[in-house]
C-alpha cells in the first residue's frame, strides 16, 4: 500500500522518500500502523504498532490514511497483469497474488527466469515484491509473507518452511496464541508432532493448513477469470503501438489460433483479445460470434471492426509488450445453428454479416425476433440478439379477420398515456390527445379484450380493451382502455399502444 | 446500319458504362398496381437505392409500411436487414414483429440493427448492402446529416448494384437532398377504404418526387394487400396532380414544409 502512494506521488511529480512513510487506520480505539515502507521498517516500525508509539520512536513521519478500496483495486489490476505469466491467477487479499505456473515456467527460461522477470518488471512499475515458488499455493504464500521468498525444490516444503513461525499458518490470533503458549513456535515444531492431538486441540482447519504448507495436500486455486480453451500469444521485445503493427500481430495470432481450433474440429463462439501494456495496464476486448468460427481472415476482420467500434479507443501508451488471443467458449464445428428458422437465413454470407454487425455495434444492438406463446401483445414477439440460437415458443400471426391487420407495425412499450374523449362505458374514443396534438376519430373497431396473464406474477391485473381507430387524416392507431368505467375505484386510463401503417 | 439502330447500340453501350443505369443487371420489380408500374417504366430497379420520405413524424408508420411492401415486392421471404436510428425508435415506436408478420412478411427473416447516429447507420447499411443473399436493406435515418450526402448515396448505390440487394432509405425528418437514388418518394398516411366503416388495410398517399429514368410528379393512393403481396391503387385522389417533370429539381416548390417536432 505504500507502493501505491509512492506511485501516486511520482505520478503527481511530488518529491518523496525523505521521511519514512506509514499508512494508518483505526483499529478499535487506537490509531495503528497498517503499512510501512522499507525506510520505516529499517527504523523498526512494523504494521500493528500503535501510531503514538511509532511517532515517539520516529518523530519525522509521513502519514497517510488507509484506503482499502484503492488497494484492492490496484491488486486486481496487478492480478490482471499477472495473466501474462499464467491464465490461472487468483487474488489473495490484502496484498498477495497467486499464480498457478504448472507447465508455463519453461516459457520464461525456468522458474528462476520467471521469478527474475517478474521481479524486474514489477520493480520497474514501482512495486516491492517477495516472490516464492512452492509445490502448493499455501506454502508459497507462507514463504512470501513470513519467510524470504525463493524457490522451494520439489517435495522439499517441509524442510524449506521449517523455520517459519507459527504465524505463517494464518489460522487466527486465538490459535496462534494457543500454539505459542504450548511452546510450539515454528512450523518445524508442529511438523514433528502427531496430527491427531493437534487437531483435537486446535481444530481440523489448522491441521489442514499445516498439511498444505508442508506440501502434503493441495487445494486448487480459484482463478479470477474463466480458463480459455485455446490460446495464442505473442510477446514483443520492443513494445508496439502503431495500429498497423497491432493489426498485423492480430492477423498472425488469428492464424495460429484458428490452426489449433481446426486441429480439434472446433470453432470459437467467444473470443478475447488481451493487450498487455508495457506499464502494466491490461485491456481486454471480448468478441462474440453467432456461429462457430475458425476462419482466420474472418476473425481478424471481426477483431478489427471491434477495435474500430471501441468507445475508448485502444490506448497503446508506451506500447504493448504482449498480445494474447484466446477462445473462451467454443463449439463443435458440426453443431449447426438452429436459429433463424433454419431455412433461408442459413445462407453463410448472411450469418457472417450478422457476426460482423454484432461485432461492430454490439450483440445487443443487432436483433432478430422470435414469436412467443403469449397473448399479451408486448410479450408475443421478443427481440433477442441475432447471434443467439434461441428458438421460438409461439407462431407468427396471420392476417386478422376481414383481411385487415389486427396488430400494429410499430409498438410503444411502455405505452404512453393519452387523453381521450370516449363514449362511456364501452365505446371507442372519439377524440384523443397525444404529443400535444388532437386526433379526431372517424373510424373505429373494437373492443378486443385482452386479459392479463394471471398465472404470471405481475402488478398488471386489469383487462385491456383494445380499439383500432383511424383519424380524419387516415392515421391508424391501436389504443386500449385500462379498466372499466363505473367498476372499481381506480380511475380508467387510456393508452396508445401502437401505430398501423 | 441505319441511324436508329446505331443510336440504340450507343445507348446500350452508355447504359453499360453508367453505374447507376436505370434497370441495371438485377432487373426490376413491379409494385403490383398496373398504372404505377407503367409510369415507372415497368417497375423499380432491383439492386438499386430508393429513397422514401415520410411527410411528417406521424407518417413514419405509413412510410415504414410502404417500405416493407417494397421490400416484399423486391424479394419476398428473403432475409431483410432493417437499420434503425435510435431516435426513430423513441419517436415512432419499436418495430413489432407480429404486425410485420401480418403484412405477409417473414418475421423470422428480419434482423434489426439499432444505431446511434447516421454515420453508424451508413456504415451498417454499406456493410449490409455489400452482402449477397439479402433481399433488401432498409436504412431508417433521422434528420439531415452531413454524412448522408451525394457521395454516401453513390456508395450505397454501388454496393446495392454489386450485390443485387435493394436498398431502401427511409429518410425521416429530412428534406430531399441531392442523391444517387434511382427513385424518390414522399409518403403520407391515407384514409383506408373499408366499406364496413372500420379501419382497413394499410393505405398510403404516395408521390413520386423523382425518378432517374422518367417523368415524376405522379401521385397515387395505394393500399397494401397482404394476400397478393402487392399494392393496389385506390380511386380517391389518384392521378397526376401536377404536370410531370423530367428530372424535377430537388426540393421543388410546392412540397409541404417541414416542422421539427418535439
Amino acid at each position: 500500500m505504500t507502493d501505491r502512494l509512492v506511485r501516486l506521488a511520482i505520478q503527481d511529480g511530488r518529491k518523496q522518500g525523505e521521511h519514512p512513510l506509514v499508512v494508518v487506520a483505526r483499529k478499535g480505539n487506537i490509531l495503528a500502523l497498517v503499512g510501512a515502507d522499507a525506510n520505516a521498517r529499517r527504523q523498526g516500525l512494523r504494521p500493528g504498532l500503535a501510531f503514538a508509539d511509532a511517532k515517539a520512536r520516529v518523530p519525522q513521519l509521513e502519514v497517510a490514511e488507509h484506503d482499502e478500496t484503492a488497494d484492492a483495486d490496484l491488486l486486481e489490476r496487478l492480478a490482471d497483469w499477472c495473466d501474462r505469466y499464467s491464465p490461472l491467477v487468483a487474488v489473495e487479499p490484502p496484498d498477495g497474488i497467486v499464480c498457478d505456473i504448472t507447465g508455463v515456467s519453461h516459457l520464461f527460461g525456468g522458474e528462476a527466469g520467471l521469478v527474475a522477470d517478474m521481479e524486474n518488471r514489477l520493480r520497474a512499475q514501482g512495486f516491492a515484491t517477495r516472490i516464492a515458488i512452492a509445490g502448493t499455493a499455501r506454502a508459497a504464500r507462507a514463504l512470501a509473507r513470513f519467510g524470504r521468498g525463493g524457490i522451494v525444490p520439489v517435495g522439499a516444503e517441509a524442510h524449506s518452511l521449517a523455520g517459519l513461525p507459527v504465524e505463517a499458518l494464518e489460522a487466527g490470533e486465538k490459535t496462534t496464541t494457543g500454539l505459542r503458549r504450548a511452546g510450539l513456535t515454528s512450523i518445524a515444531d508442529l511438523a514433528a508432532r502427531p496430527r491427531k492431538p493437534l487437531a483435537a486441540r486446535f481444530g481440523d482447519q489448522m491441521t489442514a493448513i499445516l498439511a498444505q504448507i508442508l506440501g502434503e495436500i493441495d487445494r486448487p486455486i480459484t482463478p479470477r477469470r474463466p480458463l480459455p480453451d485455446f490460446v495464442a500469444e505473442q510477446r514483443f521485445a520492443d513494445p508496439i503501438g502503431l495500429m498497423d503493427d497491432i493489426v498485423f500481430a492480430l492477423t498472425t495470432l488469428s492464424q495460429n489460433l484458428c490452426k489449433s481450433l481446426d486441429r480439434h474440429g472446433q470453432g470459437g463462439r467467444c473470443f478475447e483479445a488481451a493487450f498487455f501494456r508495457a506499464d502494466g495496464k491490461v485491456t481486454r476486448i471480448e468478441l462474440l460470434s453467432g456461429q462457430p468460427l475458425k476462419e482466420a481472415g474472418v476473425l481478424t476482420r471481426l477483431l478489427e471492426m471491434r477495435l474500430e467500434a471501441l468507445i475508448d479507443p485502444l490506448d497503446p501508451g508506451f506500447g504493448f509488450d504482449m498480445i494474447r488471443l484466446s477462445v473462451l467458449a467454443g463449439d463443435d464445428m458440426a453443431a449447426i445453428q438452429s436459429g433463424l428458422d433454419g431455412k433461408a437465413m442459413a445462407s453463410g454470407e448472411v450469418r457472417d454479416l450478422i457476426d460482423r454487425l454484432s461485432a461492430r455495434f454490439g450483440a445487443g444492438s443487432v436483433q432478430r425476433f422470435v414469436a412467443n406463446d403469449s397473448h399479451l401483445p408486448e410479450r408475443a414477439a421478443r427481440a433477442i440478439p441475432a447471434i443467439s440460437d434461441e428458438s421460438p415458443s409461439g407462431v407468427w400471426r396471420q392476417m386478422g379477420p376481414f383481411g385487415v391487420p389486427a396488430r400494429p407495425l410499430f409498438l410503444f412499450y411502455p405505452a404512453p398515456t393519452i387523453e381521450v374523449i370516449a363514449e362511456v362505458p364501452h365505446g371507442p374514443p372519439r377524440r384523443f390527445q397525444w404529443r400535444r396534438a388532437w386526433f379526431d376519430i372517424v373510424k373505429a373497431e373494437g373492443p378486443e379484450r385482452i386479459s392479463p396473464e394471471w398465472w404470471r406474477k405481475t402488478s398488471d391485473t386489469r383487462a385491456r380493451d383494445y380499439f383500432r381507430i383511424e383519424d380524419t387524416a387516415g392515421r391508424r392507431f391501436w389504443v386500449f382502455r385500462y379498466g372499466f368505467y363505473g367498476i372499481g375505484t381506480e380511475p380508467v386510463r387510456w393508452y396508445l399502444h401502437g401505430v398501423f401503417p | 446500319m441505319n441511324k436508329a439502330r446505331q443510336i440504340g447500340v450507343l445507348r446500350e453501350a452508355l447504359a453499360s458504362l453508367d453505374p447507376f443505369g436505370e434497370t441495371g443487371r438485377h432487373g426490376v420489380f413491379t409494385l403490383g398496381a398496373g398504372p404505377v408500374d407503367a409510369a415507372l417504366g415497368g417497375g423499380l430497379a432491383r439492386g438499386a437505392v430508393h429513397e422514401i420520405y415520410p411527410a411528417q413524424v406521424f407518417d413514419i408508420a405509413a412510410a415504414a409500411g410502404f417500405v416493407t411492401g417494397l421490400s416484399l415486392r423486391a424479394a419476398p421471404h428473403a432475409p431483410l436487414i432493417w437499420i434503425r436510428h435510435r431516435r426513430s425508435e423513441i419517436e415512432a415506436g419499436t418495430l413489432y414483429a407480429q404486425g410485420f408478420a401480418e403484412m405477409g412478411a417473414a418475421s423470422d427473416q428480419l434482423v434489426v440493427v439499432h444505431v446511434d447516429d447516421v454515420a453508424d447507420g451508413l456504415r451498417a447499411s454499406l456493410e449490409a448492402l455489400r452482402c449477397p443473399g439479402l433481399g433488401a436493406v432498409i436504412f431508417e435515418s433521422w434528420g439531415t446529416s452531413k454524412h448522408l450526402d451525394l457521395t454516401a448515396s453513390r456508395r450505397l448505390s454501388l454496393a446495392a448494384q454489386e450485390s443485387g440487394a435493394t436498398g431502401l432509405v427511409l429518410r425521416v425528418m429530412s428534406e430531399p437532398e441531392p442523391s444517387a437514388a434511382a427513385t424518390r418518394w414522399r409518403v403520407e398516411t391515407a384514409p383506408s377504404s373499408d366499406p364496413l366503416g372500420m379501419p382497413g388495410r394499410a393505405a398510403f398517399s404516395t408521390r413520386l418526387l423523382r425518378q432517374r429514368s422518367g417523368p415524376s410528379g405522379w401521385r397515387w393512393n395505394l393500399e397494401w394487400n397482404h394476400e397478393t403481396l402487392g399494392f393496389a391503387q385506390t380511386q380517391a385522389l389518384s392521378g397526376l396532380v401536377a404536370a410531370p417533370h423530367r428530372d424535377r429539381p430537388i426540393g421543388s416548390p410546392g412540397d409541404p414544409g417541414w416542422a421539427e417536432a418535439g
